[in-house]
């Protein structure tokens, strides 16, 4: 991407008011409401587990992923280990080619979004149906995820009304629940049709070959069940070792994602399961593609290694200052934030990553409430270092920051947010205010944000930090 | 023992829009499951309504079938959940920390009666309460089952502005009745 398209994208989202509108509240309950669904749990002792179970299988990646391979053909699974994108997506389309496939349901999976496997079936002439909600909506939109758990949060009512009475030929009240039905009657005959369905998954047990898959909608259940053919297209993150790790990643994932409890469905599939063909029953044919796309590369660097950690309940998105400000079709790529930054430049390896990582204002927040405590501020800031050397600054930055500054109420709510964070910018072991001060300071000496000037920015600053040390009333 | 289980379990499945009864027997079980599709079905579906229904041994020593307006299926399932407004099955295990029950789904019938109607009623028996996740797991045999299914409330989405909508995929009601179990 351009920097001028960044560029240009940033003052739309920030222009855009119900994307603020929208994201504000969210940021706003989000942190309420996950406190909540955690109520008495140890938050740090569960944290533990999920730090124990990742790192583990992060230092035996290529063992566990052999034993899952031979775990899961054992049960009788198909399994293929897929090094790049492109090896996924063929072996996706000659699958379907082969089985005469003309109809593929999916569930929502960030795997496949990662290779943009929808375009290229369609491409090939199949019909490919999304069915979570909001990936559905973001089919018939043509955009991408802004969120990695609620992919059209970016969209009101009354867009995604207009997106769906272009759908089915007749105009929709932009009533929710209503629209809802519309999306449930208009999918449900596709399960059925379907001689694929694509799911992806949350957890790989490479003791068993067991997979798991975590959903509210139930439509996963349906992908997994009607077509006689499904294939889950699995990132090699997803494996741990033991079906003991299961428990302890449920415990985070629904609270830090969704603040739930436990999400309506949690499915655990072992090998080919009954399905019915034209009402006869036969055992399903069950691919599972182990997807690699530099993920063993990510787990060779000694610091970019803990990403692989994440178990995608997105966070980091939620309590992020510069998100809640832009959303994710700025601040990120498919996958978007601190963590999409970060696999952005190992999935996609786009220019952007230059430009996205270029948004962090390093307020610690992201790893504050990542279940999996990955440093991203961290890696964050050895992207910009890296980047830097490589192109210069200053461009981005400005761009976001002429945009905030301009806007008063914005400018000191991303303050505000960022002040929340648990490391108060005073701390010692912080690095943390050395560069937001500095970040910003840069911007007063340029003559091309006359507002700075008004605003008593240093002091400001100082104060916000003064008070982190602890007399922060948001504490 | 049971007592606590069954309080936290209802508590924890009606936070997230399930409705939970518990009855003595299988005869009560059908009684309670006419007379709530009663006033169920007379607000929403004056035609009458179609349910599938499997029946499992915690309901097989019940008398007769459930006396509604409409059908009640309980052969050729597979096609008679796809129209149906309601489908009743078994299950095997409840959760108290989380109101989640776990179900062997591997039997395809069930997986079409419990995923296809808007309305789903479940039934176990109360001594099949645990309190953990871990503890189910321990007993679901969740490496050997081939699919396991755990519910936890009605087929939700927020992907539209955030705002809670019951009924996407799945059932918009679940109903869940424990049978027997002392203090019944």
């Amino acid at each position: 991407m351009a920097k001028s398209v960044l560029k240009k994208d940033i003052d739309v989202a920030l222009q855009n008011e119900n994307l603020g509108g929208a994201l504000d509240r969210f940021a706003d309950d989000y942190v309420i409401s996950r406190a909540k669904a955690y109520g008495d749990l140890d938050f740090q002792e569960i944290r533990k587990d999920i730090i124990e179970a990742k790192n583990y299988a992060i230092e035996h990646l290529a063992e566990l992923a052999d034993q899952f391979t031979k775990e899961a053909e054992k049960k009788g699974a198909i399994v293929y280990r897929a090094h790049s994108p492109q090896e996924v997506k063929d072996y996706i389309a000659k699958l379907a080619v082969e089985r005469d496939v003309k109809t593929i349901v999916k569930s929502k999976s960030m795997a496949t979004e990662e290779i943009h496997l929808n375009k290229y079936l369609i491409e090939k002439g199949i019909t490919t149906k999304e069915t979570d909600l909001g990936e559905w909506i973001i089919q018939l939109a043509g955009h991408r995820p802004s969120h990695m758990v609620m992919p059209a949060i970016h969209l009101t009512r009354e867009e995604v009304a207009d997106i769906f009475s272009k759908e089915i030929d007749e105009r929709l009240e932009s009533d929710i629940p209503r629209l809802v039905k519309v999306a449930k009657k208009e999918l449900r005959p596709y399960y059925f049709a379907a001689g694929m369905g694509i799911t992806g998954a949350n957890m790989a047990v490479a003791e068993s070959g067991t997979l798991v898959l975590v959903t509210n909608e139930g439509n996963a259940r349906l992908v997994a069940t009607m077509p006689p053919i499904h294939v889950a297209v699995v990132g090699l993150e997803k494996l741990v070792a033991s079906i003991d790790d299961v428990p302890k990643i449920l415990k985070a994932l629904p609270r830090s994602a969704t603040s739930q409890k436990l999400t309506s469905y949690v499915t655990v599939i072992n090998g080919p399961v009954p399905t019915l063909v034209e009402g006869q029953e036969q055992p399903k044919e069950l691919h599972i593609i182990l997807m690699d796309n530099n993920r063993s590369k990510m787990q060779s660097d000694p610091l970019f290694k803990e990403a692989l950690r994440c178990i995608r309940c997105a966070s980091c998105l939620n309590v992020c200052p510069v998100y809640r400000l832009v959303g994710g079709h700025v601040f990120g790529h498919v996958y978007a934030g601190g963590i999409g930054t970060i696999l952005t430049n190992y999935f996609n390896d786009f220019e952007e990553t230059a430009d996205i990582q270029a948004l962090c204002i390093f307020c610690g927040r992201c790893q504050e409430f990542c279940p999996a405590d990955i440093p991203l501020p961290d890696m964050i800031l050895k992207l910009r270092e890296d980047k830097a050397e490589e192109e210069g600054l200053s461009t981005i930055e400005k761009a976001i920051f002429e945009g905030v500054m301009t806007n008063r109420k914005r400018f000191h709510g991303l303050l505000k947010v960022a002040s929340k964070g648990q490391k108060p910018f005073a701390a010692k072991d912080a690095p943390y205010i050395r560069h937001l001060p500095l970040f910003l300071a840069g911007h007063t000496k340029d003559r091309s944000l006359p507002t700075i000037a008004d605003v008593p920015l240093r002091d400001r600053l100082k104060k916000k930090s003064e008070g982190g040390s602890g007399t922060n009333e948001n504490r | 023992m049971i007592e606590e289980l069954y309080r936290d379990f209802k508590r924890e499945a009606e936070a997230v829009g399930s409705n939970v009864y518990r009855v003595e027997n299988a005869d009560q079980a059908l009684v309670l499951i006419t007379e709530l599709l009663g006033k169920w079905e007379s607000d929403r579906k004056p035609q009458g309504l179609e349910v599938a229904w499997q029946r499992g041994p915690i309901m097989a020593d019940a008398q007769g079938s459930i006396a509604i307006r409409g059908r009640v299926h309980e052969e050729n399932l597979p096609h008679f959940s796809k129209e149906a407004d309601v489908g009743i099955a078994e299950v095997d295990l409840a959760i108290a920390d989380t109101g989640t029950l776990a179900q062997n789904a591997t039997d395809v019938v069930k997986r079409y009666v419990t995923t296809l109607p808007e309305l789903n009623i479940l039934l176990l028996t109360a001594d099949k309460l645990v309190r953990s996740m871990e503890e189910a797991f321990a007993v679901m045999k969740p490496v050997e089952t081939p699919f396991l299914a755990f519910i936890t409330g009605p087929s939700r989405t927020a992907d539209i502005e955030r705002v809670l909508t019951l009924g996407v995929h799945g059932p918009e009601w679940l109903w869940i009745i424990f049978v027997g179990g002392e203090g019944a």
